[in-house]
Order: C-alpha cells, then sequence, then structure tokens
C-alpha cells in the first residue's frame, strides 16, 4: 500500500450496522473522503448513526430481522442510494455468506472476507479441522461429529476425557455448547445441546472438545490482503468475560509470546483463503501452550485496543483491502507501542442480576484526557432499545504501561455519567481494582467464578442524599424541559414566545 | 444569597431519608436521618460547578457530584456510581413531588438583570418572574399560572445556565 494520505476508489459506501460500530466505521469514511449512507429500522430514525451520515434509508420495522438483517432491504438501499461497498459491522450480517453473495450478485463490494470463505468457514468443525490440517494446535478431541449412536459417543468421550465440553458445529454465541463432568450426564447433555443448536441453526450436528480449565482467551488480529499477504496486529487478551461475553480487553496480552501464536494464526488463513481484517482465537493455558479456538470473519468490537497500540486504523484497512489494494511485498507491520484496555460499557443492572436496562437516555457526560478513546453512539433523549445489544459504549485507555492505561481507564470511568438507564460502569471499575486482573493473573473463568462478590458495593454515604437535597437548594441540574428524541432537550427560544419579549428596554 | 431551606424524605436503595436542611452562602447544616438511626448532623458545604455538577463538602471530606432532576427522581453520581434518589411520595397531603410545572428555569445561557420575586410573593398568571439578557437581547420568564413562590436560586447580576432553576413555585394549592 502506498505511503501518504489513505485513500479509496469509493465514493460512497454502505454501513449495514448501527449504534457505536456505524459511527467508528464513518469516522474513517470522513477521513477518506467517502460518503456514508446509514440504515436504520423505524424505531432507530433519531439515532445518531442516522442522523450523522450523509444520507439514511429506513430498511423495515424495529426487529433485526426485518431490518438490520433483512439482506434484500440493504442491498436494496445500497442500490438506490449508489453505494459501491457495504461495511457490515459486527454482529448482524457480518458473517453472513448469503449476504455476501448478494452483494457480489448485486455488484456492490462487501467489506469482509468472500462469499465462498464465509460459508466454508461457517461450520466450526470444518475450520478446526483445516486449521489441524495446516498445522495450527487444536483443542484435543475427536475431528469427526460425534455420533448419535449412544455407544459410540460415549466411547468418543472417554477417549477425550471428563470434563468435556459438546460445542455446535453451527454454533455461536455459546448456543449448543454444554460442559459435561461425567459420563452419566453426557447423553442428557448430548441431547439438550442438540436440541438448542437445532433450534437456533437448523444444524444439530455436535463435536467433542476437551475442556481448557482457567485458560486465558488471547486473540491474534490480522488483515489479509487479496494476494496472499497477511499482515499481524499482536496478540489482544479478552479473559475478562462473563458468560462468554467480553467485557474488559487489552493489547498486548501481557506475558504471551507473539511469534509462535501469530505464525498459527497465520497458517490457518492461508489455508481458508482468506480476505479482510480478521480475528483468531486461541486458549492459553499457564504453560504457555495454546489451542485454536474460533475465527472470527470481522471487525472485533475490541478493535480499538490494537488501533491505539499500533497506531492504525483497521477500518482504513478493511476498505482498502475491499478496494483490491494489496500490501507491497515485504512491507512489516508498525509496532505496538504502550498497553491499550478496553472496557464495554452496557445498560445492564449487575446488582439485578445483569438484567438489560433499557429506556430513554437523559444525560450523558463522557470521559477525556491524554489516552482516552470513547466509541459512543449515546447522546441525551435517545432510547436504548430492548431490541438491540445493550453495549452503550466503549471506553478505551492507552498508556505507556498496563498498570498506566489501567488507572487511566479507571479515572475516565469514574466521570462516565449516564442518566436515564442503569449501567455496569461501577462493575467495571470494581474488576479494574481486582488484585488478580493488575497482577495480570488472568483466567478466563475469573469473573463467572465470583459474580455474586464482583457485583457487591458498599452502602451509599450521606453524600448521595446531601447532594440530591443541595441540588434542589442550589437549583443544579433541572431536567431540560420538552426533551425531543435523538437530541438536546430544548426550550422554547426566545423568538418563540415573543409574548414577553423586550428589545433595548433596561431592566 | 438568602438563605434557603428544605424538608424533604428520600428514597435511597429501599431506605427512605429525612433531610432538614438549610442552605445559606454556601454552607449546608440540618440533619440527615436514616429510617432507625438517629439523625445526622449536616454542616458542610455545598457549591455550583455547572449546570448539573456540584461540589460538596461533609465531614471534611469533598466530593464532585453530577446529578439531574427528572421529576420525583434525582439521578446522582459521585465517583463512577450512579444512584436513584427518589422524592418519598407518602399519600396525600404530605407528599413533596417537585413536579415540571413547580419551578420556573431560565431559558438561555446569560446573566440575570432583574429578579422580580421574592419567597412568599403571590403571583398571577402571566407576572413578571425574572429577566434574562444575552447577546443584547432581553427574555422575560413569566408565571406560568398563579402561585406562590417557594424559593430564588439566584439574584440579579448571577450568571445562570439555559435551563437553570431560577424560581421554584410551591405546589399547586
Amino acid at each position: 500500500m502506498s505511503a501518504g494520505p489513505v485513500s479509496v476508489s469509493f465514493r460512497k459506501v454502505l454501513v449495514a450496522n448501527r449504534g457505536e460500530i456505524a459511527l467508528r466505521v464513518m469516522r474513517t469514511c470522513r477521513v477518506m473522503g467517502v460518503a456514508t449512507v446509514a440504515v436504520y429500522s423505524e424505531i432507530d430514525a433519531d439515532q445518531r448513526h442516522v442522523l450523522e451520515a450523509d444520507e439514511a434509508v429506513c430498511i423495515g420495522p424495529a426487529e433485526a430481522r426485518a431490518s438490520y438483517l433483512n439482506i434484500e432491504a440493504i442491498i436494496e438501499a445500497a442500490k438506490a442510494t449508489e453505494a459501491e461497498a457495504i461495511h457490515p459491522g459486527y454482529g448482524f450480517l457480518s458473517e453472513n455468506a448469503a449476504f455476501a453473495k448478494a452483494c457480489e450478485d448485486a455488484g456492490v463490494v462487501f467489506v469482509g472476507p468472500s462469499a465462498d470463505v464465509l460459508r466454508d468457514s461457517s461450520d466450526k468443525l470444518i475450520v478446526k479441522r483445516r486449521a489441524a490440517e495446516a498445522g495450527c494446535p487444536v483443542i484435543p478431541g475427536p475431528l469427526d461429529a460425534v455420533s448419535e449412536e449412544s455407544a459410540k459417543l460415549r466411547a468418543a468421550a472417554n477417549e477425550t476425557g471428563y470434563p468435556l465440553m459438546l460445542k455446535a458445529s453451527a454454533g455461536g454465541g455459546g448456543k449448543g455448547m454444554r460442559r459435561v463432568e461425567r459420563e452419566e450426564d453426557l447423553e442428557s447433555a448430548a441431547e439438550s445441546a442438540r436440541r438448542e443448536a437445532g433450534g437456533a441453526f437448523g444444524n444439530t450436528e455436535l463435536y467433542l472438545e476437551r475442556m481448557i480449565e482457567g485458560a486465558r482467551h488471547v486473540e491474534v488480529q490480522v488483515v489479509c490482503d487479496n494476494y496472499g499477504s497477511t499482515r499481524f496486529f499482536g496478540c489482544r487478551d479478552c479473559s475478562m468475560q462473563r458468560r462468554n461475553q467480553k467485557v474488559i480487553e487489552e493489547a498486548p496480552a501481557p506475558g504471551v509470546a507473539v511469534g509462535d501464536i501469530q505464525e498459527a494464526a497465520g497458517k490457518l488463513v492461508e489455508a481458508l483463503g482468506y480476505r479482510g481484517a480478521g480475528t483468531i482465537e486461541f486458549l492459553v493455558e499457564p504453560d504457555g501452550s495454546f489451542w485454536f479456538l474460533e475465527l472470527n470473519r470481522r471487525l472485533q468490537v475490541e478493535h480499538p485496543v490494537t488501533e491505539e497500540c499500533f497506531g492504525v486504523d483497521l477500518v482504513a484497512l478493511q476498505l482498502q483491502v475491499a478496494d483490491g489494494e494489496g500490501f507491497a511485498a515485504g512491507e512489516r507491520s508498525v509496532f505496538s507501542q504502550g498497553h491499550a484496555v478496553e472496557a464495554r460499557v452496557y445498560a445492564e443492572d449487575p446488582a439485578g442480576g445483569f438484567l438489560p436496562s433499557p429506556g430513554r437516555v437523559l444525560y450523558v457526560a463522557e470521559p477525556e484526557g491524554p489516552g482516552i478513546r470513547v466509541d459512543s453512539a449515546l447522546a441525551a433523549g435517545m432510547d436504548v432499545s430492548p431490541n438491540y445489544d445493550p453495549m452503550l459504549a466503549k471506553v478505551i485507555a492507552h498508556g505507556e504501561t498496563r498498570d498506566e492505561a489501567i488507572a487511566r481507564l479507571d479515572a475516565a470511568l469514574a466521570e462516565t455519567v449516564i442518566f436515564g438507564v442503569r449501567t455496569n460502569i461501577a462493575f467495571l471499575r470494581t474488576l479494574l481494582a481486582d488484585p488478580d486482573f493488575r497482577a495480570a493473573r488472568l483466567r478466563n473463568d475469573a469473573i463467572d467464578s465470583r459474580t455474586d462478590e464482583l457485583v457487591q458495593l458498599p452502602e451509599p454515604g450521606a453524600e448521595v442524599v446531601l447532594a440530591a437535597a443541595a441540588a434542589e437548594l442550589l437549583g443544579v441540574g433541572a431536567r431540560r424541559r420538552a426533551p425531543t428524541a435523538g437530541g438536546a432537550a430544548r426550550l422554547p427560544t426566545p423568538w418563540e414566545t415573543l409574548a414577553g419579549f423586550r428589545l433595548g428596554e433596561g431592566a | 444569597m438568602s438563605a434557603k431551606s428544605l424538608k424533604k424524605s428520600y428514597l435511597l436503595g429501599g431506605r427512605a431519608v429525612e433531610a432538614a436542611l438549610r442552605l445559606a452562602d454556601g454552607r449546608v447544616t440540618g440533619s440527615l436521618t436514616t429510617a432507625g438511626d438517629e439523625p445526622a448532623v449536616v454542616d458542610g458545604s455545598a457549591r455550583r460547578l455547572g449546570a448539573h455538577r456540584l461540589a460538596l463538602e461533609l465531614d471534611g471530606k469533598r466530593v464532585r457530584a453530577t446529578v439531574l432532576r427528572d421529576g420525583g427522581r434525582t439521578w446522582v453520581q459521585i465517583d463512577g456510581r450512579t444512584y436513584e434518589v427518589d422524592v418519598h411520595e407518602r399519600g396525600a397531603g404530605g407528599g413533596a413531588h417537585l413536579g415540571e410545572a413547580d419551578f420556573a428555569v431560565s431559558p438561555m445561557t446569560g446573566g440575570l438583570t432583574k429578579v422580580s420575586v421574592t419567597p412568599g410573593d403571590s403571583v398571577d398568571k402571566s407576572g413578571e418572574l425574572f429577566v434574562v439578557e444575552a447577546m443584547k437581547m432581553e427574555f422575560v420568564v413569566r408565571a406560568p399560572r398563579d402561585l406562590v413562590v417557594a424559593s430564588v436560586a439566584y439574584a440579579a447580576g448571577d450568571q445562570v445556565e439555559q435551563g437553570d432553576v431560577v424560581v421554584a413555585f410551591e405546589e399547586e394549592a
């Protein structure tokens, strides 16, 4: 890729997503001088991704199935606006082979892997087999689907050893996954996993893996061009997960030797003929051994920690690769500098069992300062809909050292204010303060094993009620009246209420 | 600025707290009584940092709070934690709910050139409450109904931001 200002031949890109990631993609489009098209569901007309785009097209009702997952409507919107490429963000249609195919058929560039690669890699067991063949270490277990015959299932399980994991070949989002401790539970677990996988994916195929206990979740960021070259952007650690949902992510992965893992990741993407940005997830054990876990064929939620360390714009690279640019022979990856940590702010109530907390956002104050980045679509007046993912914002801190990045992130979260919906901000700060996390003693079960303890907060002090009362006495903090959705509430301007208006008259 | 006082019952995390407070020249005195506990004496300070920000001092400890008053609920954020403080409704006659129409706010950011009322005043509908000036334009805020003034938060010459409560009314009879 040539030095100098980043550019692509696209004049207009449609962003088939919503929320912070849609805004994130549009920001890069603006840098590159590319016009943006937003798509939105009927309830999202006042969301920031719609208001800040150059054009916006309504693609259907609130339910994601009828709008953000509506392939036909999105292709229609791209044609109507003459967008030359579609960036799918993450989630929704980002890894959907049928969508990528529909884009190809419509003559619109899909910013991601080819439809063929997406189709071939949609089956986890097939990808695992390809990884093993390519020489990328995989979690021990048979590379064939488990038999429905109970004798064969038992034999395969005994060979793998307990505890083990049953996984759905078509799986995703933890669906169709079961941990099995002992032989007595095997058949019922297989049965319920099959049922769940069948319901969710229309495919009941399962496979077995040895349970890797207390490992870390480490992932490699790559971007592959169309001509067989791969650029590597180091490792992230995403061990801080709650029920398979990442909460805190960081780069680089503390104490992980990048070389071998990157090499293994490279073998897999090469074998698949992969194109675009991708993440290869691994489990890493305390002795340093690592096992391929999963391939994510999209931009990840946590991509900013990599961007902050490497000083790159991964969305720009995605667009350039989609535009057919190749990495120049011998081009080296830029170097990682310092450390970055990200916290995901969710509209959920940790004290109430982490139930989502939809509602109208009444007030927002986002942090700033050296090393602080906020990827968010928050605005006072916006509605947090129960129809979509409850992630509100990502707060990212970069520092020279891990300690500095954590300290900056903690201070940034302390000054992040969101009123109107409940959030997990206090919980995030508890996690950042955890001695094991501070010492980088990371395990992917660290949160789940002590959730009850981690959601505890001290009793509120007298200053809280004093603040409420003093606000009233001082006339501070009154909600602006007549809030309009999608923006700051407004009061009538003097021009709208001329009855009491005087010009040039002394008081 | 004249002294103002407040006597109100709040709910925080399911516990009722009675506040009896007086504010004069930034000094807050009085008591906070959590249900079932002895009253806690308050002698601290409260100052305005912005349209939604306060600087408080209590028992020698200083905290910065961000607040939003939304009808009967006040959202309070202190040091990364957010609290919902609700006005404790105690049935007919005892309620202390501050409704939408119970105060008059500044329609724009600017200087208060005149405050026409003092606490206890009865004002007829459309009577003048205060005057704000910004960019050489004056705007007169008038009473939305017949009312009695409960408190006045600013004096002529003060700077106010759009949305700041300048005059609070007694509850409607």
